[in-house]
């Protein structure tokens, strides 16, 4: 029996070109990139230099401080390594040789050894921790682990829909969660009947109901497993959690993922089935409808514009190229005076209901948009990550990136943790 | 942190800075200016009502004086300080001008409208920016330096087109119906209490002019759910004990706007405690 939580607040940004839930042909792609941004918490260093190459499998980025790895999804030859701030790695690109997207090496080694077949196969880096929204230190314990097999975002994959083969991977999966922590773990899902069947003791099925975002983590953790007083809690993807039961099933490691493609310049609005770190040039060849479009890896509300399908997106928005104006006022603009501060936060009541985790949303918009860590930490900016940040940025008329802005403040907070 | 460092913007690159970082992609289409021009458009059907029912000259005088004012110091402090320059001049010009009596002379309402819009916004920073409406602080300015004046008659308001753009503002979704809920609540209660309740309270046009246009202004007002409520509740009770006049419900206004930001501190903290017992009053 499955205990169900109706989530009265959010709302639902309607967008064009919803994608038909059956996974349909995918174009091949060439190359892929892994993404530095996509491993926050992780300071990776790269393996191999331009040129080398390189198995599936086999690692291309390390952790400084850790074993944690993250492996090539495709046999092929490193084209790129583009470096960020502070010598990071911001690109890695691997042009494709090889057809074969499964690596087979890491062999089953059981649930004793999960931690470091975890590590040696990178899908560690697919958990993230509240608070603080990065991936888990190499060897800490969770007080919980929530599995998210639901997406309320605009035009996302139903996992109903999307899980079909791969229910006993799943199942697998959420098995061996219960040997990363001592406490419960949550299967969260959309209203319908379980979609893991087979459930261990501590771990129970929890479905949420309502408008996004019902099916953000950030709100299952505030209701199941609140973070504070020391409280640490990881959530995943299901198709990570999927992959982690193939790979002990099997011992073989799975790089493709389920993703939708949607959005008002979608031509044929669907889901498919891709590597990870798909270039979307490849991709979405002949996707992309008449007129001019922006292609988006992750949701509407909160994705990406770029060439690359992101590690943990499962889908591709293709927008209206028309960017959100400026919100300079006509008179303004008239006498050509350009404002010098940014524009202000006014308290529309509508940001009520955009609220995530309980915090209040303007007095957390009003902290955040002049740096308050304090205040911010007070009003419970803690249990929130980025993701969580966006239907506020979407409703404020000050046009803020209040998910930066958010980060900002995470991280003056974790230098004090 | 550098707080003085402008937080970084998303139309500087489109991307915030750093295009690899997931972000908002699609806006509500929602700016400061379009909630001024939503304000604009509610306000007309009052304006409107007052010029046919007063035959017009007087009031288009007053408006007249006062748009003038409230743009030249916006366009002012456009140019020299750089704050934004929208619709909210002209709202601002309306809303006083509906309220103030049309024997005011010239210097009078250059200095009402000055204070109004200088010193209750723009010193600020401009809209958006201050905790006081400029309406507000205008119309109070006038009715405690000319008592006398303000004593004599405004232009013809009507409660039915306060109404017509109550509505309209509701569906555009920028003022809160707790706010009018708890303003007519406490006004109720108050009278009643006081036994001075009867329907021409109920119906008092500047009462429900200054409810839509300037007490559930989302500016000035308080901002959380619950201190909403309590907000428009003390506006209610306020009204009645000032008399609930023009004067009245101006000195609510101003009075329950300058508590406002300590009611929303006192609902934030009272936040996890509400929402155990009263889920539905946030």
């Amino acid at each position: 029996m499955s205990q169900t939580f109706r989530i009265r607040k959010g709302f639902d940004v309607v967008i064009g070109g919803a994608p038909k839930q059956n996974i349909g042909t995918a174009q091949s792609v060439r190359s892929i990139s892994l993404l530095g941004t996509d491993y926050p918490g992780l300071t990776l260093r790269p393996q191999l230099k331009p040129g080398a190459v390189v198995a599936v499998g086999e690692a291309v980025l390390v952790d400084r401080h850790s074993a944690v790895v993250v492996p090539s999804p495709v046999n092929g030859v490193v084209r790129a390594v583009t470096r960020g701030p502070h010598r990071s790695v911001e690109v890695v690109t691997i042009d494709i040789t090889g057809a074969s997207t499964r690596a087979s090496q890491f062999g089953s080694s059981g649930i004793a050894a999960l931690r470091e077949l975890l590590h040696r196969s990178g899908l560690w880096t697919a958990f993230r921790t509240r608070p603080f929204g990065v991936i888990p230190k190499a060897d800490s314990t969770p007080d919980a682990v929530l599995v998210t097999a639901m997406d309320t975002s605009p035009l996302a994959v139903d996992p109903a829909a999307a899980l079909k083969g791969m229910e006993d991977d799943l199942a697998r999966g959420v098995d061996a969660m219960g040997a990363l922590t001592e406490g419960p773990v949550f299967v969260c899902q959309g209203p319908g009947p379980p979609l893991v069947a087979s459930i261990r003791p501590n771990t129970r099925t929890v479905c949420f109901d309502g408008p996004h975002p019902a099916g953000l983590p950030s709100t299952h953790i505030h209701h199941l497993a609140p973070v504070g007083d020391g409280r640490v809690v990881w959530h995943i993807g299901w198709q990570e959690v999927a992959a982690i039961g193939r790979l002990l099933s099997t011992g073989e490691l799975v790089n493709e993922r389920v993703v939708a493609i949607g959005g008002p310049g979608a031509r044929e609005p669907r889901l498919v089935r891709t590597v990870i770190g798909a270039n979307l040039d490849d991709l979405m060849r002949n996707e992309v409808g008449e007129g001019p479009c922006r292609v988006v890896s992750g949701s509407p509300l909160h994705g990406r514009e770029g060439s690359w399908l992101g590690r943990f997106d499962t889908q591709i928005s293709v927008l209206d190229a028309a960017r959100p104006e400026s919100g300079l006022p006509f008179l303004s603009r008239l006498l050509g005076i350009r404002p010098r501060a940014p524009a202000p936060v006014i308290p529309l009541p509508d940001l009520a209901r955009a609220e995530v985790a309980g915090v209040p949303a303007v007095p957390l918009l009003r902290a955040l948009s002049i740096g308050d860590a304090e205040t911010a930490a007070s009003l419970g900016c803690l249990a929130l990550a980025e993701e969580d940040m966006a239907l506020l940025s979407y409703l404020c008329v000050s046009g803020a990136d209040y998910a930066a802005m958010l980060r900002t403040v995470l991280d003056d907070l974790a230098l004090d943790a | 942190m550098n707080v003085n460092a402008p937080p970084e913007r998303p139309d500087s690159a489109g991307l915030a800075g750093n295009g690899l970082r997931p972000t908002v992609q699609i806006r509500s289409g929602w700016t400061v200016d379009r909630v001024s021009l939503a304000f604009l458009a509610a306000v007309l059907p009052s304006l409107a009502v007052a010029i046919f029912a007063d035959g017009g000259s007087g009031l288009v005088r007053l408006l007249g004086v006062a748009l003038a004012f409230t743009l030249g110091w916006q366009v002012l402090f456009g140019f020299t300080r750089g704050s934004p320059v929208g619709w909210d001049s002209v709202v601002t010009a309306i809303t006083m001008s509906l309220l103030l009596p049309l024997s005011a002379s010239l210097w009078q309402l250059a200095l009402a409208t000055t204070v109004g819009v200088v010193l209750g916004e723009l010193i600020f920073g401009g809209r958006g920016r201050s905790f006081l409406n400029p309406a507000v602080v205008g119309l109070a300015f006038f009715s405690f330096s000319f008592p006398a004046e303000m004593a004599t008659a405004s232009a013809a308001l009507d409660p039915w087109p306060a109404l017509l753009g109550a509505v309209m503002l509701l569906l555009f979704r920028v003022i809160s119906w707790r706010i009018l809920l708890g303003g007519y609540a406490g006004l109720i209660l108050a009278s009643w209490v006081a036994g001075s309740l009867d329907a021409d309270l109920i119906l008092s046009a500047p009462v429900a002019f200054g409810m839509v246009f300037l007490a559930a202004d989302p500016v000035c007002a308080a901002s959380t759910n619950p201190s909403r409520w309590i907000y428009g509740l003390l506006i209610g009770v306020l009204a009645v004990l000032f008399g609930s006049g023009a004067v009245g419900v101006i000195f609510a206004i101003l009075l329950a706007s300058v508590f406002a930001p300590l009611l929303d501190q006192i609902a934030v903290r009272l936040m996890p405690h509400l929402r155990r017992r009263a889920p539905w009053l946030s």
